[in-house]
């Protein structure tokens, strides 16, 4: 009997057009036109040397050699990645207000041991200068050390930086597999296909509740056990799922060819775990209230949207405020908690953070399916 | 003696203020087709609800082939077929499929799944049909796939709940017909129906309900002898004067006389040969008349007089 259902149940997944429509192709087409607009403006962006104003301060070591290492950066064609104007601050500024910026930020190297950027806007600019100067933080930060442990040692230690100065380019995605904030969009749709599972999953109860549909009536009226059913509507749901969000990363990967960074298991990993909570999502509304199935898709789109906006895929500084305001938000809602295992192996890779972020999906995962499960023991209705 | 199969006692069921069955009762015995027959919102379907255990009830108990049913008794819902009112398919499976997922939720072994899931196909005739998908099915077709859906893991009791609503002529004779071969293959049928020609026809057994309570039960003649009316003798006449109506009113057995658009309806209690003596009238009268014809009366009018209302909606 649970094979029955099964692959039935299997069946009727992959043939649900809509679905996979907006599932697997909707995401694809996204994807492919993300790659075209976005990737070309980022290329046209690549490449080109940015006009920095740098402002020296009067240490003995520290400023005057960082001054050296960003004018040592460069592209992989030799293109110098930063046009540095030494001047003052108040001149900097003055550069930086002015009607037509002439630089694209001020780097202050007044004090080492905190290293500032001022910018003006956000944008790709200024995100490249952001992964340099976290770079020039790290490096200050061992200048500083090593003037404390060992002073004798702090000329070798500086030159190295000098050797490690293009592989800085390199490594820290600056010279053209940048990861942020290009490659961001692709987080997110992979956030959106998963969250698109939870479509799937409201239609597991849908169609073995008398009170949801008239197909959910003659499944109530069998002897099936309609826990049983569900968990193995679950599974053939749960293999389609995962199969649309692995063909589309490859799709990304492979096809597109983005770059995700260099943890690809864990990004598959975190994408399977990602639309299984989606689908939990689905199977949990799925079972809340005796709503028709129209009112149901519509709440559903209303906490997938919701969601979505709350976890600052629409506007990203959304999810800071309700870090702030209301942090148990960004706990329990699925996109944030998604969008948040991907930031995560983006900006910090395999981390205690990532692997907090990947409890967190599991468990939610677990409450919703199981919160399911116990909404959907055998009963009979009051009204149908 | 032939076992009961379906007994409810003292149902009640209200939706909030709404009374929907009323301390209603009934008693279903093996093989019999039984007509559950009332107006829309008379309670048939919260009848069948409450006997499959879908809805819940405030009071009174149900007893299917004799054991209490609740919505954990999977042994007595293995012995059930439902055909719902609505056409209940995956758009997704195809006219095989659709079957064959149905069945399997009864049946396990797999060679007598497939057995059951190709009588069932071949008894409505829709072989023809197996692998298209429901969306491309005409009306009809789809009420066939839905009875296959519900009989193919061959139930001893079949609940039919108004299932030739919206079903062409043609369609609906088939679906009456294959709903009296699985009565004589031993189903028991509980039919549900608005249409009284169609109780009429296929029912050996009748309860009418309306507002939720029992308003008469019995055989087609037990219910037809519980009303007054016996025989309604029709006369198309074009010119018919009061004191003629008055007149025939007196005649032996005529308790009610009605003329209106050139039609006369005399209504008799009981007599062998009414349509004699109202024939004789006219001619004894010199009044001529197109056609006289005698009515028996049916379930219609037997609601019609307990009920005082329409059994149909006015269509």
């Amino acid at each position: 009997m649970f094979s029955t259902i099964f692959f039935n149940r299997f069946k009727i997944e992959l043939r649900n057009k809509d679905s996979i429509l907006w599932s697997l192709f909707f995401a694809l087409a996204l994807g492919t036109l993300f790659n075209f607009a976005f990737k070309s403006i980022y290329e046209n962006a690549m490449n080109t040397t940015l006009d920095v104003a740098v402002v020296e301060g009067e240490e003995e070591f520290g400023s005057g050699n960082m001054s050296d290492l960003l004018k040592e950066l460069e592209y992989e064609d030799g293109t110098k990645l930063l046009n540095i104007k030494s001047v003052d601050m108040d001149e900097a500024k003055k550069l930086l207000d002015a009607k037509e910026p002439e630089i694209s930020g001020i780097i202050d190297l007044r004090d080492i041991s905190d290293i500032k950027l001022v910018i003006n806007e956000s944008g790709l600019e200024s995100s490249i200068l952001g992964s340099v100067v976290s770079v020039l933080r790290e490096y200050s930060s061992i200048i500083v050390e090593t003037i404390k442990k060992d002073p004798a040692m702090i000329d070798s230690v500086i030159e190295s930086f000098g050797d490690e100065t293009k592989e800085l380019v390199e490594s820290n995605g600056i010279s053209g597999n940048n990861k942020d904030p290009y490659v961001t969009y692709f987080y997110n749709l992979i956030a959106m296909m998963a969250v698109m599972a939870s479509m799937s999953g409201v239609r597991i109860p849908e169609s073995c509740q008398a009170n949801q549909s008239e197909v959910g009536k003659r499944v109530d009226c069998s002897p099936v056990n309609r826990i049983f059913y569900e968990i193995a509507g679950l599974l053939s749901a749960a293999i389609i799922k995962i199969a649309i969000t692995i063909i589309g990363l490859c799709y990304f990967c492979f096809v597109l060819k983005i770059d995700f960074g260099g943890d690809m298991p864990y990004l598959f990993l975190t994408a399977i775990l990602a639309t299984l909570l989606g689908l939990s999502l689905g199977f949990f509304v799925g079972h809340i209230g005796s709503f028709t199935e129209k009112t149901r898709d519509n709440l559903l789109t209303a906490i997938v949207v919701g969601g979505g906006f709350m976890s600052g895929l629409m506007v990203a500084n959304i999810k800071s405020l309700v870090e702030v305001k209301c942090p148990i938000i960004n706990r329990i809602n699925p996109s944030a908690v998604i969008s948040d295992a991907f930031y995560a192996l983006n900006m910090y890779g395999v981390s205690e953070r990532y692997y907090r972020a990947i409890i967190y999906i599991t468990v939610l995962t677990i409450v919703f399916t199981v919160l399911g499960l116990i909404m959907s023991r055998r009963k009979s209705y009051a009204s149908l | 003696m032939a076992q009961t199969v379906v007994e409810i006692n003292n149902l009640v069921k209200r939706y909030k203020e709404l009374v929907a069955l009323d301390n209603f009762g009934l008693k279903i015995n093996e093989g019999e087709i039984f007509g559950l027959l009332g107006p829309n919102g008379s309670g048939k379907t919260t009848t069948i609800n409450c006997l499959l255990s879908l809805l819940s009830y405030d009071k009174g108990e149900i007893k299917l082939f004799g054991e209490k049913m609740h919505p954990s008794r999977r042994d007595l819902k293995s012995r059930i077929g439902v055909v719902p009112q609505n056409v209940a398919v995956f758009d997704e499976l195809t006219v095989y499929e659709n079957v064959e997922y149905f069945c399997g939720l009864y049946i396990k072994d797999k060679k007598l799944k497939k057995k059951c899931v190709e009588e069932a196909i071949e008894f409505v005739d829709i072989a023809d049909f197996k692998k298209f998908y429901p969306k491309k099915l005409s009306g009809g077709l789809l009420r066939r796939l839905n009875i296959a859906c519900g009989i193919a893991h061959k139930p001893e009791l079949i609940i039919f709940d108004e299932p030739t609503v919206a079903v062409d002529p043609q369609s609906r004779n088939r679906i009456l017909e294959g709903i009296a071969k699985l009565n004589q293959n031993g189903a028991t049928i509980i039919y549900t129906s608005h249409y009284m020609e169609e109780v009429e026809q296929l029912c050996n057994r009748v309860l009418i309900m309306d507002k939720g309570k029992k308003v008469a039960e019995g055989t087609k003649d037990e219910l037809k002898g519980m009303i007054k009316n016996t025989e309604s003798i029709v006369v198309n006449v074009r010119r018919f004067s009061n004191e003629a109506v008055n007149d025939i009113k007196e005649l032996h057995h005529v308790y009610d006389v009605k003329y209106l658009n050139d039609t006369l309806t005399v209504k008799c209690s009981g007599g062998k040969h009414n349509i004699t003596h109202v024939s004789e009238y006219f001619e004894k009268n010199g009044i001529d008349y197109d056609r006289i014809y005698s009515e028996l009366p049916t379930l219609n009018d037997v609601f019609l007089e307990i009920t005082g209302k329409e059994l149909r909606d006015k269509e």
